[in-house]
C-alpha cells in the first residue's frame, strides 16, 4: 500500500525544478533515464511505487504531470536524455504557446480553458493509484503560468481532493533588486491567498536566498538556473527520503507533515540543507568532515537556508525536522540532538513543548557521496512573515500607483474591479497576524 | 610417717618422677607410692651392703626400676624356650617365687630368686659376690642370664642375646612412657596385674604370621580384626608381653591403614586403580617377606640371616607405612560423610582436586606418590574429557564430570540454555575457570552441532586423530588443546548458525517485523487491522488477522524479503489478556521461530519482543491516528477552521511526537541490527557489551572466540536494554503510559466522530445559511478565528436538530423527546461530571508521572522533553495534558449534547434575532467553563505550578 504523491509541475520553472527532482529520483532508484531499472538495482529497500509506476513494459513512469502554456521549457525537457521518461499524455502545452506573459490573471483565466484537459490527465493519474496521500505542485509564485494556472489548479483541487493532501513547492521570487518582472508583487499576493487557502504545506524556496547559497556556498558567480534548480530538486529528494526509503517513521506524507504543522493556517516550510558537494551540484567545492553535530548545527545557520527572511528577536521556531541521511551512529545523533537544543531552545514557540525531530533515513545505495552524512532542515519559523510582509510592501507600493493594472483589468477575473487584490491582501495579513499571533505566550489561551 | 628420711624419700621421687601428670592423678598416686614404699623396702632391707652412698642406691633404684618390667619377660621366655624337663619345675617355682616377689616390688627378693637361679643352674657358677654393688649384681644377673640362655636355648634361638640387648636399649630409652603407655592403654582403674610384664604365650612366628595376615586385612589366628571396635585385636587368651605389644601396635597401624583404604577400595568408586596399586605393593612386599619367613623357618635352609622377626619386620615395613599413611589420609580426604552405616565419598573432578592439593605437598614422598595417583586417577577423567570436547558425548556413568546433562527433565527447546550443566563443585582445582569455560562450551556446541544442527560429519570430521588423553593431565598442554578445540568449534557453530540457518538475518527479520523497522510494513499491518484490533481480544479471529498480515507483507516492502522469513510472522492470539477490552493489549503478531534457531532465541527473549512489538504498534496506531486527524482538520476547508483546537491538538500531537520520536531515536541507537548483513551484526551486538569504536572497524567476519554463549548473552542484553529504553523499567511507569495512551485513543475516537458530524454539517443544506448567521455574530463579537470552537458547537447542535439524531446513546434521543428541564439539568450534570472524571484521572495521570520523574525514572520517554529544566518539561508536558483535557472535555460536551433545544425556544427564536442554536450550548459553555475552564483546569494548572515551583526551588 504506497502512499502514492502525484507531482504536478507548472510553468518554466516548475517544470525545470521538477525535471531536476525527477532525475534525482531515477539516479537514488537506480532508474536510468528511459525509465528502465539498471542491472545494478536489484535491492529491494526503497518503495519506487511511490513516485513511480510501472508501465507494461516493466519501465517505470513518474507519476507527474508537466503543464505550461508555452512549449519551450517542456520542449527541451523532451529533447534532454529524461525525453522518455515521463508518460506523453501527462504533458501538457497549449499549442499556440504564447505563455502567460508573466500575468497571473492570464494565467488564473487560461486556467479555465484548460481546466477540462488536465482534469482528466489528473483523475486518471489518481485512479491509477490505490492509496493516493496526496499531490505535490512545483511553481514559481512570480511568474504568469506558474503562479496563475497553480493558483486555478490549487483552488480546483482542493474542492475535487479536499481529502488529499496539496502540498507545493513554491518558489518566491528575489525581492532585493528590481526583478525583470515588474508585476511580481501582484502575482505573489495573488498567489499567496491560494498558497494559503488552498494547500496543505508550502515549501517556501527564495530565489534570492539560492542564489545567494550558489554565490557564497557553491562560490559560483553569476549563478544561473541549473545550479539553483539542483538546489531545489536536492531539498525535494531529501525530503522526500523516508518516504521512498521506508524505516522507522515518517514513512507517509501526512506523518512527516503533521508535526511539522500543528496550525493549519501556518503551513510555510523554510529548509535548509548541507552540505553541498560537487556530486550533488557541479563546481561545488568538497566539503569537509561531516558529522551529525556539525550537519545539525549548520542546518540551523541563517546562511544555509534557502530562504531570506529577516529575523528579529521574537521570531520563533514552531517546528523543526531534521532529516539526516547516511550512515550514523544514533547516539551521536542523541549527543547532538542535546547539545543543539540547549542552544536553539530560546527560539522555540513559548506556549507549546517543542522540540527539534530528527527523522532517520537511509541512503540511496546507487548513489555515491563522498560525505558521511548529510543533512535536510524542514523548519516552520515565524520569520517566514518578514517575506511575507516585504511582498506585501512591495504590492502597497505598486498598488498605491495603480501601476500595471490594466493587463489585470483585461483578464475575467478582474472584471468585475479589483476586489480580488483587496481579499488576497486581507488574506495575507491575517497570516502575517496569526504567525505573530504565535510568537506570543499566550497564543493557546482560552479566550 | 614424717621422719626426714620419709620426706627426703617423697621429695626425691618427685623429683625423679617430674611433675604429676594431671590426667591420671589415680596412676601418679599410685606410682609416687609404690616408688616410695620400694625405696623404703630397700633401704630396711637386709639384702645388700649398707657401705653403699645413698645416692648410688637411689641410682640403683632407678635402674632398676626400669628393669624391672624388662626382666620378667626375659626370664619367662628364657623359661619358656628352655626344653629341659628336668629344670622345668625347679624354673616353674623360682618363676613362682619371682612371680610373689614382683607382686609386692621385692626388688632384693627377684635378684636373690635370679642368683640362686644362676647359681644352680650353671656349671661355672659366677660367685656371689656379696660385697658387689647391686649394680653390679644386676649385670651379673644379665650376665648370667645370657649364659643361661646360651646353655638352655639350642641353637635356633642363639641370636637372641642381641635381640634382648636391643630391646634393652630401647626399653631403656622408652622406659617411661611405656609405664604411661600402659596405664594410658587402661584409661581407668589402675590394676596391678596389668604393670605385670607377661611372658608371650605364643612364639613370635606365629605373631609374626598373623601379623602379615593382618596387615594384609585378614584375619590370623589369634589376632583378628574386630569389626565391633574397628580395631585389630588379639585373643585375650593369650599373652603378649608388653614390649612386643608395643611392637605389635607399631605393626597393627600397617592393618589398620590397609582396612581403612580396603573400605575405601570396596566403595562403588571408580577411581580407586592406584590406590589398589599401591595395596597391591604393599601386599607384594608382605608377600615377600612370607616367602622369606618361609625360607628361614625351613630349617633345612641354614641363612639364617634372613631370618625375620617382628622387629625386623617393623623396621622393613617403614616405607610401606608411610606410603600407607599418606594415602589413608588422602583418602580421608575424599569423603564428604563419614558415618558408621554410609560412607559418601567424593569423586571425579572433586577427587582429583583434592588429590592436586597432595602434590603441592613439601614431603617429596607425599608429592610424589600424590603426583602418580592423580596421574592414573585423572586418567578416566581426561578420557571423559577428550571426549567430550571433540565429540561432545557425554560419557559419564558415575556423574564425576563436572558436566552435568539434563537431558530428561530439560524442556525440548532449552537444549542450549539449559540442557548441560557445570557442577562447580566437581571442577579440578587446576582447571581455572576460564578453561573450564571454554570445555563446557565447546562440548556444549559440539553436542549443540549435533543435535540440533545436524552436523555430524564435521564433528567426525574434526575429532583429532591423536589422542591427547596423556596431555590433559599438564595444564599448560591443557589450555593449549582446549583453546584450539574451542576456537575451532566455536567458529563452526556460529557459521552454521549464520550461514546455514541464518541467524542474523532472522535477528533482523525480528527487528523489521516485531520491532517495527520496516515502517511500511507496520502500516499497511496497523490500517489494515485497526478496526479489528479495536474489538475485545477475545473476539479476534486468527484468520481475519492472518489475512491482513499477509496482504501487508504483500503491499509492503516485506514482499522482496526473502520467503524464509516473511512465512514466519505469524498470529499468536494472546489468550492470557481475553480480558481485556482491546485487542491491541494482546497483539498477536509474532515471528515463529524452529530449531535450531529456537534454542538460541529463548521463549523469554522472544517474549520481550512480543512485550515489545504490542506496546510499539499501540504507539504506533496512535500515531497514525492522530496524523489522520491532522489530516481531517486540514481537509476541512469549507467553513472555519477551528485553529483554536487545532493548536491544542497539534501541541498535543507534538508531544507525544516528541515522545514517539524519542523513543525511536533510542530504539535504533541500540540496534545491533541497524544494519543487514549478519556479519556487521555480530560486531554491533558485540559493540553493545564492548566498545563501540574499535570493535567497529574490526569486524570483517565472525569475530573469533565469539561463542554462542556471548552472542545470546549480548543479544538478550540488547532487546532489555530496547525494551528498558522503550518501556522504562518499571510497572507503574508503562502502566501511566498505557493509561495516557488509551485516554489519547478515547480522544481520537471522539475527535473522528466529530469531524464525521463536521462532514455532514458542512454538507447539509443550512450550512451556507449557518455560515451566513454566525459571520454576522462573530463581526457583533469578538470575532477572530479563535472563537470558531463555539461556532462548532453550534453548528453541531444545529444539525443535530435538524437531523434529530445524537449519534451516541438511544437513551438520550429518547430524553430529547422527553424535553423537560429537570431532564435537562440532570443530563447536564452527567455531562459535566464526565468531563470531571476525565479531568481527575488525567490529574491522577499527571501526578503519576511527576512522581515517576521524582524517583528518577529511567525511561526516555520523560527524559526525551528534556530541554531547557526540568522542571520546564513536566511544565509543558502537564501542560499540553491538561490542554488536551480541556479539548477532550469540550469534545464531551460536543459529544454528549443530550439536553433538548426545540420546544422550548423555537417560538421566539427568529424574533430574537438571535441564532436559536446559541443558547443553550452557550449556557452549557459558560456552565461547563465555570467548572472546569476556570475552576478547573487553569487552578490544576496553577496549582502543578506552584507545587513543582515548590519542589524543585
Amino acid at each position: 500500500m504506497p502512499r502514492e504523491i502525484i507531482t504536478i509541475q507548472a510553468g518554466q520553472c516548475g517544470n525545470q525544478i521538477g525535471n531536476e527532482f525527477w532525475s534525482h529520483l531515477c539516479a537514488e532508484h537506480g532508474i536510468s533515464a528511459d525509465g528502465t531499472l539498471e542491472d545494478f538495482a536489484t535491492e529491494g529497500l526503497d518503495r519506487k511505487d511511490v513516485f513511480f509506476y510501472q508501465a507494461d513494459d516493466d519501465h517505470y513512469i513518474p507519476r507527474t504531470i508537466l503543464l505550461d502554456l508555452e512549449p519551450r521549457v517542456i520542449n527541451n525537457i523532451l529533447q534532454s536524455r529524461f525525453a522518455n521518461l515521463y508518460n506523453p499524455e501527462n504533458i501538457y502545452t497549449t499549442e499556440q504557446g504564447s505563455g502567460a506573459g508573466n500575468n497571473w490573471a492570464n494565467g488564473y483565466s487560461q486556467g479555465e480553458t484548460v481546466w477540462e484537459d488536465i482534469l482528466d490527465i489528473i483523475d486518471r493519474e489518481t485512479e491509477n493509484s490505490d492509496s493516493l496521500e496526496g499531490f505535490s505542485l512545483l511553481h514559481s509564485i512570480a511568474g504568469g503560468t506558474g503562479s496563475g494556472l497553480g493558483s486555478f489548479i490549487l483552488e480546483r483541487m482542493s474542492d475535487r481532493y479536499e481529502k488529499k493532501l496539496v502540498q507545493t513547492y513554491s518558489v518566491f521570487p528575489n525581492n532585493e533588486d528590481s526583478s525583470d518582472v515588474v508585476v511580481q508583487p501582484y502575482n505573489s499576493l495573488l498567489t499567496l491567498r491560494r498558497l494559503t487557502e488552498n494547500a496543505d504545506c508550502v515549501t517556501v524556496l527564495d530565489n534570492a536566498a539560492l542564489n545567494r547559497i550558489v554565490s557564497d556556498r557553491l562560490h559560483i558567480q553569476n549563478a544561473d538556473f541549473v545550479q539553483t534548480n539542483q538546489l531545489v530538486s536536492t531539498v525535494m529528494t531529501s525530503s522526500t527520503i523516508t518516504l521512498r526509503y521506508p524505516s522507522y517513521m515518517n514513512n507517509d506524507l501526512s506523518s512527516l507533515l503533521a508535526p511539522l504543522i500543528p496550525i493549519p493556517t501556518c503551513h510555510y516550510l523554510m529548509t535548509a540543507y548541507t552540505p553541498f558537494t560537487s556530486d550533488k551540484v557541479e563546481k561545488a567545492k568538497a566539503i569537509r568532515k561531516t558529522s551529525v553535530l556539525d550537519v545539525m548545527r549548520r542546518l540551523l545557520q541563517s546562511k544555509n537556508k534557502m530562504v531570506s527572511t529577516v529575523v528579529n528577536k521574537k521570531n520563533c521556531y514552531i517546528s523543526i525536522l531534521n532529516i539526516i541521511q547516511g550512515e550514523v551512529d544514533t547516539t551521536e545523533v542523541h549527543k547532538s540532538l542535546l547539545r543543539i537544543r540547549e542552544r536553539c531552545m530560546e527560539q522555540m514557540i513559548p506556549w507549546g513543548p517543542a522540540s527539534i525531530q530528527v527523522a532517520l533515513s537511509k541512503k540511496s545505495p546507487y548513489v555515491q557521496t563522498s560525505h558521511r552524512v548529510s543533512g535536510l532542515m524542514i523548519a516552520n519559523h515565524t520569520s517566514i512573515a518578514s517575506l511575507f510582509k516585504r511582498i506585501l510592501d512591495q504590492y502597497d507600493r505598486l498598488r498605491k500607483r495603480n501601476a500595471f493594472l490594466d493587463l489585470y483589468r483585461r483578464e475575467p477575473i478582474f472584471a468585475d474591479g479589483l476586489e480580488e487584490f483587496d481579499q488576497s491582501r486581507e488574506v495575507v495579513s491575517n497570516l502575517i497576524r496569526e504567525y505573530r499571533a504565535c510568537e506570543e505566550v499566550n497564543y493557546l489561551d482560552i479566550p | 610417717m614424717s621422719s626426714p628420711l620419709e620426706d627426703e624419700i617423697v621429695s626425691i621421687v618427685d623429683s625423679f618422677l617430674g611433675p604429676v601428670n594431671p590426667n591420671f592423678p589415680l596412676q601418679e598416686e599410685y606410682r609416687r607410692r609404690s616408688l616410695i614404699g620400694l625405696c623404703k623396702n630397700i633401704l630396711s632391707s637386709n639384702y645388700g651392703q649398707t657401705n653403699q652412698t645413698e645416692e648410688t642406691i637411689f641410682d640403683q633404684i632407678q635402674k632398676s626400676r626400669k628393669l624391672i618390667h624388662i626382666d620378667f619377660s626375659i626370664i619367662q621366655r628364657f623359661f619358656e624356650k628352655d626344653s629341659s624337663a628336668r629344670s622345668t619345675l625347679e624354673f616353674k617355682t623360682k618363676m613362682d617365687r619371682i612371680r610373689k616377689a614382683s607382686l609386692g616390688y621385692d626388688f632384693s627378693k627377684i635378684l636373690q630368686v635370679l642368683f640362686e637361679l644362676s647359681n644352680s643352674n650353671l656349671n661355672n657358677a659366677i660367685p656371689n659376690v656379696s660385697r658387689k654393688t647391686l649394680q653390679q649384681s644386676i649385670k651379673d644377673e644379665q650376665l648370667g642370664s645370657k649364659k643361661l640362655m646360651e646353655n638352655t636355648a639350642p641353637s635356633p634361638n642363639y641370636h637372641l642375646p642381641k635381640d634382648i640387648k636391643g630391646e634393652y636399649v630401647r626399653k631403656r630409652f622408652i622406659g617411661i612412657d611405656n609405664v604411661d603407655s600402659m596405664f594410658n592403654d587402661d584409661g581407668q582403674g589402675v590394676l596391678l596385674s596389668q604393670l605385670l610384664p607377661k611372658v608371650n604365650d605364643i612364639d613370635e612366628e606365629t605373631i609374626l604370621k598373623d601379623v602379615l595376615f593382618v596387615i594384609q586385612g585378614i584375619d590370623g589366628k589369634y589376632i583378628t580384626w574386630n569389626k565391633i571396635s574397628n580395631s585389630i585385636s588379639i585373643d585375650t587368651r593369650i599373652n603378649i608381653s608388653n614390649p612386643t605389644m608395643y611392637i605389635l601396635d607399631r605393626l597393627f597401624e600397617v592393618g589398620e591403614l590397609n582396612n581403612r583404604i580396603t573400605k575405601y577400595i570396596n566403595l562403588p568408586e571408580t577411581s580407586q586403580s592406584l590406590v589398589r596399586q599401591e595395596l597391591n605393593q604393599l601386599s607384594e612386599f608382605i608377600s615377600e617377606i612370607e616367602q622369606k619367613q618361609a625360607y628361614s623357618s625351613n630349617p633345612q635352609i641354614p641363612n639364617s640371616y634372613i631370618k625375620l622377626s617382628l622387629r625386623g619386620l617393623y623396621v622393613q615395613i617403614q616405607p610401606q607405612l608411610e606410603k600407607l599413611r599418606t594415602l589413608a589420609t588422602m583418602i580421608e580426604s575424599f569423603y564428604l560423610e563419614y558415618d558408621e552405616n554410609s560412607i559418601e565419598s567424593s569423586s571425579g573432578g572433586e577427587m582429583l582436586s583434592k588429590l592436586y592439593i597432595f602434590t603441592k605437598d613439601g614431603n617429596p614422598v607425599v608429592k610424589e606418590l600424590a603426583n602418580k595417583m592423580l596421574a592414573s586417577a585423572s586418567l578416566p577423567f581426561n578420557k571423559m574429557l577428550m571426549r567430550w570436547i571433540t565429540e561432545g558425548e557425554l560419557e559419564d556413568p558415575y556423574k564425576e564430570f563436572f558436566v552435568t546433562d539434563e537431558f530428561e527433565n530439560v524442556e525440548p527447546d532449552s537444549l542450549w540454555t539449559s540442557r548441560y550443566n557445570i557442577d562447580v563443585s566437581k571442577i579440578p582445582v587446576y582447571i581455572c575457570s576460564d578453561i573450564t569455560r571454554k570445555i563446557f562450551l565447546t562440548g556444549k556446541s559440539l553436542s549443540f552441532l549435533r543435535v540440533a544442527c545436524n552436523d555430524l560429519d564435521w564433528i567426525t570430521l574434526q575429532a583429532p586423530t591423536k589422542d591427547f588423553t596423556q596431555d590433559l593431565g599438564d595444564q599448560v598442554l591443557l589450555k593449549a588443546i582446549v583453546d584450539k578445540v574451542y576456537e575451532k568449534v566455536n567458529i563452526r557453530l556460529l557459521q552454521v548458525l549464520m550461514n546455514d540457518y541464518n541467524l542474523m538475518k532472522h535477528i533482523a527479520a525480528m527487528k523489521k517485523y516485531l520491532l517495527l523497522e520496516q515502517g511500511d510494513f507496520v502500516q499497511c499491518l496497523v490500517e489494515s487491522l485497526g478496526s479489528q484490533l479495536d474489538r475485545p481480544a477475545s473476539r479476534l479471529i486468527h484468520h481475519n488477522i492472518m489475512t491482513s498480515v499477509e496482504s501487508a507483507i504483500r503491499s509492503s516492502n516485506a514482499q522482496f524479503d526473502a520467503f524464509e522469513f516473511t512465512e514466519r510472522i505469524s498470529v499468536r492470539i494472546n489468550a492470557v489478556s481475553s480480558s481485556e477490552n482491546s485487542g491491541w493489549s494482546a497483539f498477536p503478531i509474532t515471528y515463529h521461530l524452529d530449531s535450531p534457531i529456537s534454542y538460541v532465541i529463548s521463549d523469554s527473549t522472544m517474549s520481550k519482543y512480543n512485550e515489545l512489538t504490542t506496546f510499539l504498534l499501540k504507539l504506533k496506531r496512535i500515531e497514525l491516528h492522530l496524523h489522520q486527524l491532522w489530516q481531517h482538520q486540514l481537509s476541512l476547508k469549507s467553513g472555519e477552521r477551528y485553529i483554536y483546537l487545532n493548536a491544542i491538538e497539534g501541541s498535543y500531537n507534538k508531544f507525544l511526537k516528541s515522545i514517539y520520536g524519542k523513543d525511536y531515536d533510542y530504539n535504533s541507537s541500540f540496534s545491533l541490527l541497524e544494519v543487514n548483513t549478519p556479519v556487521r551484526n555480530a560486531d554491533l551486538e558485540a559493540s553493545d557489551t564492548q566498545d563501540v569504536d574499535d570493535t567497529k572497524s574490526e569486524f570483517t567476519k565472525v569475530k573469533p572466540g565469539f561463542d554462542l554463549d556471548e552472542w545470546i548473552a549480548a543479544h538478550e542484553n540488547y532487546i532489555s536494554e530496547v525494551r528498558r529504553m522503550v518501556m522504562g523499567k518499571r510497572r507503574s511507569y508503562i502502566n501511566t503510559v498505557e493509561h495516557i495512551l488509551n485516554t489519547i485513543n478515547l480522544f481520537c475516537i471522539s475527535s473522528d466522530r466529530l469531524y464525521n458530524d463536521i462532514l455532514g454539517l458542512s454538507n447539509s443544506q443550512k450550512l451556507s445559511d449557518l455560515q451566513e448567521s454566525n459571520r454576522q455574530s462573530q463581526a457583533g463579537s469578538k470575532g477572530g478565528s479563535k472563537e470558531n470552537l463555539s461556532d462548532f458547537v453550534d453548528q453541531l447542535n444545529k444539525r443535530n436538530i435538524e437531523a434529530k439524531i445524537f449519534d451516541t446513546n438511544p437513551e438520550l434521543e429518547q430524553n430529547k423527546v422527553l424535553n423537560t428541564e429537570n431532564e435537562y439539568q440532570g443530563l447536564n450534570k452527567r455531562v459535566v461530571d464526565k468531563v470531571q472524571d476525565t479531568i481527575n484521572t488525567f490529574k491522577r495521570d499527571i501526578r503519576n508521572m511527576l512522581k515517576l520523574v521524582e524517583d528518577g525514572t529511567d525511561s526516555i520517554f520523560l527524559k526525551g522533553l528534556a530541554f531547557k529544566k526540568y522542571t520546564s518539561i513536566l511544565l509543558a508536558g502537564s501542560y499540553s495534558l491538561i490542554c488536551f483535557c480541556i479539548v477532550l472535555s469540550k469534545f464531551s460536551l460536543l459529544l454528549f449534547p443530550p439536553f433538548p433545544l426545540e420546544s422550548q425556544y423555537t417560538t421566539n427564536q427568529r424574533a430574537e434575532n438571535v441564532p436559536l442554536v446559541l443558547r443553550p450550548p452557550l449556557k452549557i459553555l459558560e456552565h461547563s467553563k465555570e467548572i472546569l475552564f476556570v475552576s478547573g483546569v487553569k487552578n490544576e494548572y496553577i496549582v502543578l505550578k506552584n507545587e513543582l515551583e515548590f519542589e524543585y526551588n
